[in-house]
Formats: structure tokens, C-alpha cells, sequence
């Protein structure tokens, strides 16, 4: 198959949707990685994420090869949306997620504090290495109570190091939106941080 | 700031990708009617 970088995503699940099949090899290998990651920081258990890994290319594969793959551009972000529901509905079959509610702080005045600008967070040093893995855990449990797109947005910005610009444009959300979210979150975090009764397991 | 990830960022299984593979080469939308 002639297949560059710059072969679309779109490129691809359409030679694939054709009956090229070594073109879904080429979408496997290009976001598997980042998929796998993004579902295992939400889920921490690596059967689950593996379970919610393959049920998300399985409807991938049965929609696009049924010809309901839309193309918009934004294959990850179609990746992401359906590991998200499935995410969801793990969660709400196990009940085991309590959730800060979208609302909540939705109408809060600005953020005065960035958890992830908290020097404690920022600067390991030598002497604390081991409180800094437990901020580090403490910090994961947190993310793990937001809401799903807000934990899909903290986790592209703060852990895949991508620009609000990429992450626009992998979720096909305006930027706008983007830093909208993480200011949301961000807000969020501040609370749960605060928060007498939030337990953060060990 | 950025946040590191640690060292042994977990990856799908072998197994998993295998099975996917296999899946899109072999699932056709008439395998669904005939189920």
C-alpha cells in the first residue's frame, strides 16, 4: 500500500471502507498508543482499558466498513467519543465513579489557582520523592472524578504535552472550547484539593 | 508545567492488536445479516 505521514486518517478509513485492509493497519499503529493511554489513565486497570480499547476499533471497524464512518476530518476525536461512552457505561454498569457534576462549578468567577502550576506539584526534588509520587497519585485520583471530557482534555494538555491548538483540533472542538474545559477542570481540581471530604485512595 | 507520565506507560496487548487485525480483515457488514 503507498502510505506516508501524510496520508490522511480520512485517506485511510476510506481505502479501508473499500476493502483495503492493510489501511486499518495503518489507523491501528497510528493512534493506538495514545488511545490505549488515554483509556488506562481514565480506567487504571489494564484489563478494563484493554477491554475498551478493542470494543472501541471493533464499532470503529463495524461502522466504517457498514459505510457509517462520516468523514469530518477528526477520526481520533470519533475514536475518543466512542471509548468515552464505553468508558461510561463501564462505570455506570460497576458504579464505582463518583463524578463532579458538569454544572457544578460551571458558573464559578475566575481561577485564582492552577493545581498544576503549584510548585508542590512542579518541582520534584531529591528529599520528596516519595510524597511526589503520592501527589502524583493524588492528582490522577482527582482527574478521575471529572467529568469524562473534561479528564479527556486535562489529560492531552497536561500529560500529552499538546497544545490547545492540537487538542482543538483532535476534538474538533473551536479553542475557545478547549481552554474552556480545562479552565473548568482546573476550577474542579482546586475544589476536590480543598475539599474536606474528598478521599483519595492510596 | 507538565506532568510526566511514568516509565512503563502501559500499551494494548499483543494479543488485543492481533485479535483487531484479524477482526478487520475478516468482518463484512453481511456477516451481521447472516448472524
Amino acid at each position: 500500500m503507498n502510505t506516508s505521514k501524510s496520508t490522511t486518517d480520512d485517506q485511510l478509513v476510506r481505502r479501508y471502507e473499500q476493502g483495503e485492509d492493510s489501511a486499518f493497519d495503518v489507523l491501528l499503529k497510528r493512534h493506538q498508543e495514545k488511545l490505549y493511554s488515554y483509556i488506562y489513565f481514565v480506567v487504571h486497570d489494564k484489563d478494563i482499558a484493554d477491554d475498551i480499547f478493542q470494543e472501541t476499533f471493533v464499532r470503529a471497524i463495524t461502522s466504517i466498513r457498514s459505510h457509517r464512518y462520516n468523514s469530518t476530518g477528526y477520526f481520533y476525536a470519533w475514536l475518543i467519543r466512542i471509548a468515552h461512552n464505553l468508558i461510561l457505561d463501564t462505570f455506570h454498569q460497576q458504579e464505582v465513579m463518583p463524578m463532579v457534576s458538569h454544572e457544578f462549578f460551571s458558573e464559578q468567577g475566575d481561577v485564582t489557582v492552577d493545581l498544576f502550576n503549584d510548585v508542590r506539584m512542579s518541582e520534584p526534588n531529591v528529599e520528596s520523592l516519595m510524597l511526589q509520587e503520592q501527589s502524583f497519585d493524588d492528582v490522577r485520583a482527582m482527574v478521575a472524578r471529572l467529568p469524562l471530557n473534561q479528564q479527556q482534555i486535562v489529560y492531552m494538555r497536561f500529560f500529552q504535552e499538546l497544545s490547545f491548538k492540537e487538542i482543538a483540533e483532535e476534538l474538533g472542538v473551536s479553542i475557545n472550547t478547549a481552554l474552556g474545559r480545562v479552565r473548568y477542570a482546573l476550577i474542579n481540581l482546586r475544589k476536590m484539593a480543598y475539599s474536606k471530604d474528598f478521599y483519595v485512595a492510596s | 508545567m507538565i506532568l510526566s507520565q511514568s516509565n512503563d506507560t502501559p500499551a494494548p496487548s499483543p494479543a488485543v492488536l492481533e485479535f483487531l487485525r484479524q477482526f478487520a480483515r475478516q468482518f463484512r457488514p453481511q456477516n451481521i445479516a447472516e448472524a
